[in-house]
């Protein structure tokens, strides 16, 4: 009895054992998985941002409109953004620009460990002093190149794409 | 001595069978993750780009018709749906077809840029920018970005277009 028992001991403990090393090695790649994974809604919650900030300006918020696009950007872009910002700012308020917008869909077209590119499609309304304060409607497709920064990811590029004929 | 020894042998028997239960449940017994706004995307980075890649390739297939060929070409891109799709595609595309036909119309279809929205094993949302060119009765040609959220479903066939939305 005991021998019979002794036996059915080693083979379950050689089975936990390799049990063991095989849930070790899942659990590993799981969890590498679930980061890499994870990226991937980090981005998108980025790029939506930036380019919600970026659909959502108004003449009588002008600053703060610029600024919070200039809050999720980093690199070139963000310098090239802020020194033009007194124009747009001057163009805004010209113009009595009011746009807003709201992302409809965003996809990651390539993602790395610190780099990422994001194409967003949004849909809103524009009203100026062209339109004589009446709301148009304005589609829009984006590419936003983003890096992360720290634990961040900011927008290092952010460009319209038209159509091409 | 030896009544203590089986008391002994069975108790380690007992942990080691639930101790292999438990790993054999943690490997096997647990289902994939649902896509979350956190974790969009639950599956390899190199399974999901071949579904976005399909999806492109196909969408440029389905908008991209011809007055001369529309026949051919609604067989064609049915070929590429999952059945209730083509169903729902064959319906829309029959009255459009004596329109198209009579205006001359032919549109070419070129994926700008595509995206992975979701992923799961079984089904992929796919965002595609498309520019699209089209000509009627020999009239200047006119251009226009569209947007499009294609579904694609996994089927013993393959990856196929399961929905298309378009703003």
């Amino acid at each position: 009895m005991n021998r019979w028992l002794t036996m059915l001991v080693v083979l379950l403990a050689l089975a936990a054992g390799l049990g063991a090393a095989l849930t070790w090695r899942t659990h590993g790649d799981r969890a590498d998985a679930a980061t890499r994974q994870e990226r991937y809604g980090a981005v998108l919650a980025a790029a939506d941002s930036e380019v919600t900030a970026f659909v959502n300006m108004r003449y009588d918020r002008a600053q703060q409109s610029v600024d919070a696009v200039a809050q999720g950007a980093t690199g070139d872009f963000r310098d090239h953004y802020v020194r033009s910002a007194a124009h747009v700012i001057r163009i805004l308020e010209r113009h009595r620009s009011l746009m807003s917008g709201h992302v409809v869909w965003s996809g990651v077209s390539a993602i790395s460990g610190d780099r990422a590119t994001v194409i967003v499609a949004t849909t809103g309304t524009v009203s100026n002093t062209r339109t004589q304060g009446s709301d148009e409607p304005r589609a829009f497709r984006f590419r936003v190149a983003l890096v992360r920064v720290g634990d961040r990811w900011l927008t290092s590029d952010l460009e319209f794409v038209g159509a091409s004929p | 001595m030896s009544r203590r020894t089986t008391v002994v042998l069975g108790s380690c028997l007992l942990i080691l069978a639930v101790a292999v239960a438990a790993e054999a449940w943690y490997l096997w017994g647990t289902s994939s993750p649902t896509p979350t706004a956190a974790r969009p995307v639950v599956i390899g980075d190199i399974s999901a780009q071949a579904a976005v890649d399909t999806a492109a390739t196909d969408a440029a297939a389905i908008f991209t018709t011809s007055w001369r060929r529309y026949d051919a070409h609604v067989a064609r891109a049915a070929s590429l749906m999952t059945g209730d799709m083509a169903a729902r595609y064959r319906t829309s595309a029959a009255p459009v077809r004596g329109r198209v036909v009579a205006s001359r119309t032919s549109t070419t279809t070129r994926v700008a840029a595509s995206g992975v929205v979701e992923a799961t094993p079984d089904e992929v949302l796919a965002l595609l920018f498309l520019d699209q060119r089209t000509t009627s009765g020999g009239g200047p040609p006119s251009y226009q970005a569209r947007r499009a959220l294609v579904t694609m479903v996994h089927t013993d066939r393959g990856w196929l277009v399961g929905n298309v939305q378009t703003r």
